[in-house]
């Protein structure tokens, strides 16, 4: 990987990353109007192209009408138009990503811009994106199963955290193709374990979210902090076998998220204030004080989601997570040259504070 | 540690009232008396919210230190309960243990009252006497002991309006009085305390901060007033967890009382929304303040404060919203109590900033 910091690069890397947050948004919209089956088509190549023809429409719709979402509810073709083209555009833009992933990729690469070591880390990557997207398919032909009316649980989870582990590995990338080289900060190793588990529990909490979505356990419990008067909701292992609940009954699986997302809020508010009493530099204290901000805001939203019992909401609550995700990384990556060593004493930063 | 290095070379008395020492018993001593204070709150808030303030129908400042002893004490209390409204229109009938649930809080209030009059005065004469305290802080400290009496006084004057005709509960405007001297008690200890602690500000030039800072604490001083009347007139009741009705917008009947501003003491919806709005307020100015503070090189006396208004003010916001959308009482009481430490944080912060003599 090359040592000189190279903007250009890492803005292409963090286009992408933006374009990957688009495609959650694209997704999560998807899903929360409840359009996951209806494209039961998947052209890799030529799915660029719109329907045009009437025919068009038809060949879609009759493929849509064998899945068990339409046998269950039976809608007219308006309305299945309707529905296609937020998908229609979410693979579309799936597209357009990898696009933009390949294309600047194999130029910077001629030009020996990009590090054969970087070149190879970064085509993983895109097959990594390539996976998911067969994944994805793979997600949507389970609406051919019989009795299958929304898209399972256990499959959309792991599409969600896939999707958020290839992100954080881009914006990792990018920020190291920008600042190569950590610079030296005393006295902060500490923060780096806390740190990490602050990104471990975020991504379970965000997995676990997830799993109230597919379940649109949203609608159930409405009510904070207890759980329609109790602190563990009864038939919390009404399933059997018992580790179903943890994946399909709302209960568990609202009470677990809820669960997870205070322990969540607790470890990376102690983060935050551990981060932001030590001598950082100014760049990584205010990617601090934005991982403390979008920590209670997200906290706030799903109370407020919970309490309204609204799915847009949790949609709004669902992109909050990505960017919460994305400043926990970016503290993380401002402390790679964190070392232990003598803390900056009060009278030291006293006298620093005054001469300034 | 360059206080010991002083000591060695100048020798001072150890009982100078200035030496290092001294001056941190003196703080200790009047930080544990905010820290009964804030426990105070607590119980206080309990006593309100439980419904059980007027269950204590005399002021005995001495002879009151002790409960009812026998049988026929606590008949005899019991049936003097019996004489007033709230027994008549909201407990009729009530037996003698369901009396005593209402009377051990606010006992327990008032022991409390008594037991920080004691932990005030005593150390006070100890520390006068043997001249750890410095001379010009005595008539001050003393006459904060003379206003936390009156305290105790306007805590009865509060009780007392319990007992008009028709009335349930205390009239809200005492509740608020009762409480908001509470907070102009507990402000004076911690300021001298802290005062005590540091006599000398830190040369910081940051008049700006300072504003922020003073703007933040205006704003809390005004949300808990406002809070006060929502818990005077359980202003709680007008959420409706099935509409969402008192949960952020502001309601239609927002002006109906006449003239115009017993609105804000006297109308449940425009008291629940106005403690909102202004809550919102609050938030902001004190996050801007705690970020501005943070986002600055200053040194761990300001930074640490900034980063408790910034922690305390966001789970001074949820508890709120749970404690709404719940109506449990313990959130409550919580939320309460969080305000009073809120408060804390945000003076220990202006006592940072303070103008360098």
């Amino acid at each position: 990987m090359t040592a000189k910091p190279d903007r250009l690069v890492s803005n292409w890397l963090l286009l992408l990353c933006a374009m990957i947050f688009g495609m959650v948004a694209g997704g999560g919209h998807a899903r929360t109007i409840g359009a996951g089956y209806i494209m039961q088509v998947w052209q890799p190549v030529t799915g660029f192209l719109p329907p045009r023809t009437p025919a068009d429409w038809t060949h879609l719709f009759a493929l849509y009408q064998q899945t068990a979402q339409y046998h269950a509810h039976p809608i007219a073709l308006a309305q299945f138009k309707s529905l296609f083209w937020p998908m229609f555009l979410d693979r579309v833009w799936g597209r357009l990503m990898a696009l933009v992933f390949l294309i600047p990729l194999v130029m910077f690469w001629r030009r020996r811009r990009i590090s054969h070591h970087l070149a190879a880390w970064l085509l993983a990557l895109f097959a990594a994106g390539g996976a998911q997207a067969v994944f994805g398919w793979l997600l949507v032909r389970t609406g051919l199963t019989p009795g299958v009316t929304t898209p399972p649980p256990q499959w959309l989870a792991p599409h969600f955290l896939s999707a958020m582990l290839i992100f954080a590995a881009l914006l990792w990338t990018a920020l190291t193709v920008r600042a190569p080289k950590p610079p030296p900060i005393p006295a902060a190793a500490h923060l780096k374990p806390l740190l990490n588990a602050s990104i471990a529990l975020i991504l379970v909490t965000m997995t676990l979210g997830a799993l109230v979505a597919a379940t649109n356990a949203v609608t159930v419990f409405n009510t904070f902090p207890q759980m329609d008067g109790h602190w563990v909701p009864p038939g919390y292992t009404a399933l059997r076998p018992t580790w179903l609940n943890f994946l399909a009954n709302q209960a568990t699986v609202q009470f677990d998220h809820r669960l997870f997302a205070s322990l969540t809020a607790l470890t990376v508010l102690a983060t935050a204030v551990a981060g932001l009493r030590a001598p950082l530099p100014p760049g990584t204290r205010d990617a601090f004080l934005l991982l403390a901000g979008l920590v209670s805001l997200q906290y706030l939203l799903g109370m407020i989601t919970i309490l309204a019992g609204s799915a847009q909401l949790g949609f709004i609550h669902e992109l909050n997570a990505v960017l919460l995700l994305a400043a926990a990384i970016l503290c993380r990556h401002g402390l790679r040259g964190a070392a232990r060593g003598a803390r900056l004493t009060p009278s030291l930063a006293a006298g620093a504070g005054a001469k300034s | 540690m360059s206080d010991a290095v002083i000591g060695q070379r100048a020798r001072p008395t150890p009982t100078t009232a200035a030496s290092a020492a001294n001056r941190r018993l003196v703080a200790a001593w009047l930080f544990a008396v905010c820290f009964m204070i804030w426990i105070m709150v607590g119980i206080g808030g309990y006593t309100r919210d439980d419904g059980a303030g007027l269950s204590i129908m005399d002021w005995q400042p001495i002879a009151g230190i002790l409960p009812p002893l026998s049988a026929a004490a606590w008949a005899q209390k019991f049936a003097l309960y019996q004489t007033i409204p709230q027994y008549k229109l909201l407990h009729q009938g009530m037996d003698l243990a369901g009396f005593q649930a209402l009377f051990w809080p606010e006992y327990l209030h008032r022991l409390w009252g008594r037991l920080i009059g004691f932990v005030f005065f005593i150390p006070l004469v100890a520390f006068a006497a043997t001249g750890r305290i410095e001379k010009r802080l005595i008539p001050w400290l003393a006459a904060l002991f003379v206003l936390g009496g009156l305290q105790g006084a306007i805590g009865w004057f509060m009780v007392a309006s319990g007992f008009d005709p028709n009335s349930i509960a205390v009239q809200p405007a005492r509740l608020s009085l009762h409480f908001c001297f509470a907070m102009f008690l507990f402000i004076a200890v911690l300021w001298t305390a802290l005062t005590v602690l540091r006599p000398r500000a830190d040369a910081i030039s940051a008049p700006w901060l300072r504003r922020w800072a003073v703007a933040a604490a205006i704003c809390l001083a005004v949300t808990m007033f406002a809070g006060t009347f929502v818990s005077g007139t359980h202003a709680i009741d007008v959420y409706n967890p099935a509409t969402g009705a008192g949960l952020g917008a502001p309601p239609p009947d927002y002006l109906t009382l006449a003239p115009w501003w017993l609105n804000f003491f006297a109308n449940k919806a425009a008291i629940l929304f106005n403690h909102q709005a202004l809550a919102a307020l609050t938030v902001i100015t004190i996050l801007t303040t705690a970020t501005l503070a943070l986002r600055g090189a200053f040194p761990p006396a300001i930074r640490d404060p900034a980063l408790a208004i910034a922690a305390l003010v966001v789970l001074q916001f949820i508890l709120g919203v749970t404690a709404l959308v719940s109506k449990l009482m313990d959130v409550g009481v919580a939320h309460q109590m969080n305000a009073v430490l809120l408060l804390a944080a945000v003076v220990w912060l202006l006592h940072s900033l303070r103008r360098a003599a």
